[in-house]
């Protein structure tokens, strides 16, 4: 399902920057297999969270087999990402708009500041009324106009100010 | 003198052809242990089980079911080294439960059966903002694929129409339920999304719904690749495979150098599970 920038702010039970620090395979109460993502260095935009926040994703080990479902994100140790969560430990995901309510953080050397793309790399590089802008696919390590994390901070802070938002 | 310019000649085209062939379609199957994942038969039975919309579907046909038969008679249409037969209606046995004598794995059902069906959540989870799920079960040693059962979300808008997306109101799409079933066979083949490896390539197994409405070139190359042989083996994790025919038409003399290329490549998309 399509969720434009607006969509994920007012979607989102909890906005948070924070930084991978375990990845734990398991099984939920029903013997299903889940994928268990702890994040912690949290900065939290919206919503109450405590000093770590573990999201809970769908599928993983399975015994000897594994079941997955391919819309799924994966995290990885020690990245660091901003995160829409909605209904964690309820539904397949715990982000809103499932892989769209992950925008991966990286180190701009160049800038020497951290920089926001999307979940499929491309970087952040505006907004045009309810809608992120993205750079074209492949371009995100070059473009020198990425959003900086605190720009796109202060995006999330605007959305959530503007009358009418939650 | 001559040989001097001969060369630079050849290496000018070299240069053009790695460029093309850099920026060239190239689809991802779900890797594991550096394998695509695959069904080892080269086929697998889907069966649809989306019963009758109260009224005519806008693409004319009068069934959930016979848009599931479109949709897998399409991947045949590729004439890969894969075929889909499909059966409509029948026993429904659900696949969510525990894995178990017969069930390879949790929430996939007994192996081999692959229904599709319309569902209120995903085995006790909700979709959230899922509109519908293929839950792959598979080896991750051998990549070996032993059940696809797909989730189609019931609580969202659903018809069969072509063209562009259509919608009930702003912002509120009706979907088109012959390619989104496009769309999850193509992971019930192996098949993931390109535009989460950083491309951008037409697709039907993009991410994201589109006024796409058919297989794509870059979908067909996909499994044709996957089930050319037993199992590629790009390299570990989720990989991006470039397609042989990138380097279509180019140059006989520059296809040994492509070809090399085209290997490094295909090792330096993975992206680590």
């Amino acid at each position: 399902m399509q969720r434009d920038f607006s969509d994920l702010v007012a979607r989102a039970e909890q906005v948070v920057i924070g930084t991978v620090t375990k990845i734990v395979q398991d099984t939920d109460n029903n013997g299903a297999p889940r994928t268990l993502v702890t994040f912690e260095d949290l900065s939290i935009l919206k919503g109450s969270v405590g000093s770590s926040l573990t999201l809970d994703f769908y599928g993983g080990r399975d015994g000897e087999h594994v079941t997955a479902i391919s819309d799924m994100p994966i995290f990885h140790e020690g990245e660091r990402a901003v995160l829409f969560v909605a209904d964690n430990g309820k539904a397949i995901c715990p982000l809103v708009g499932v892989w769209q309510g992950r925008f991966r953080v990286r180190f701009d050397a160049r800038r020497g500041t951290e920089v926001v793309d999307s979940n499929d790399g491309r970087a952040v590089v505006g907004r045009q009324k309810r809608a992120l802008v993205l750079a074209p696919a492949g371009a995100a390590s070059d473009t020198t106009s990425a959003l900086t994390l605190d720009q796109f901070r202060g995006m999330v802070a605007d959305e959530l100010a503007r009358p009418g938002a939650e | 003198m001559r040989h001097r310019f001969l060369a630079s000649i050849l290496v000018a085209m070299l240069l053009i052809l790695l460029v093309s062939v850099s920026r060239a379609a190239a689809y991802v199957c779900i890797g594991s242990n550096g394998k695509c994942v695959h069904w080892a038969s080269h086929a697998a039975t889907l069966r649809s089980l989306l019963g009758t919309p109260q009224t005519a579907l806008i693409n004319g046909t009068t069934t959930w079911d016979q848009n599931s038969a479109l949709a897998a008679s399409d991947w045949n249409a590729v004439q890969a080294n894969f075929k889909f037969s499909v059966e409509i209606g029948g026993q429904f046995n659900n696949p969510c439960g525990a894995r178990g004598n017969g069930h390879v794995c949790t929430n996939t059902g007994p192996t081999g059966d692959n229904p599709v069906f319309f569902a209120d959540d995903f085995c006790g989870r909700a979709f959230g903002d899922v509109i519908e799920l293929t839950n792959n079960c598979y080896n991750p040693g051998s990549a070996e694929l032993f059940n696809a059962p797909v989730f189609v979300n019931r609580t969202v808008q659903w018809n069969a129409y072509d063209g562009p997306i259509r919608f009930s109101s702003p912002g509120v799409p009706i979907y088109d339920i012959r390619r989104v079933l496009l769309h999850e066979f193509g992971h019930a083949l192996g098949l993931d999304h390109p535009d989460d490896a950083n491309q951008t390539v037409a697709a039907i197994m993009n991410s994201r719904v589109s006024n796409l409405d058919r297989l794509q070139d870059d979908d067909r190359g996909g499994i044709v690749a996957i089930y050319a042989q037993a199992a590629p083996a790009p390299s570990s994790g989720n990989c991006a495979i470039l397609p042989a025919q990138a380097a279509a038409g180019a140059w006989p003399l520059l296809v040994f150098a492509a070809g090399l290329f085209i290997q490094r490549r295909r090792s330096s998309r993975c992206r680590a599970q």
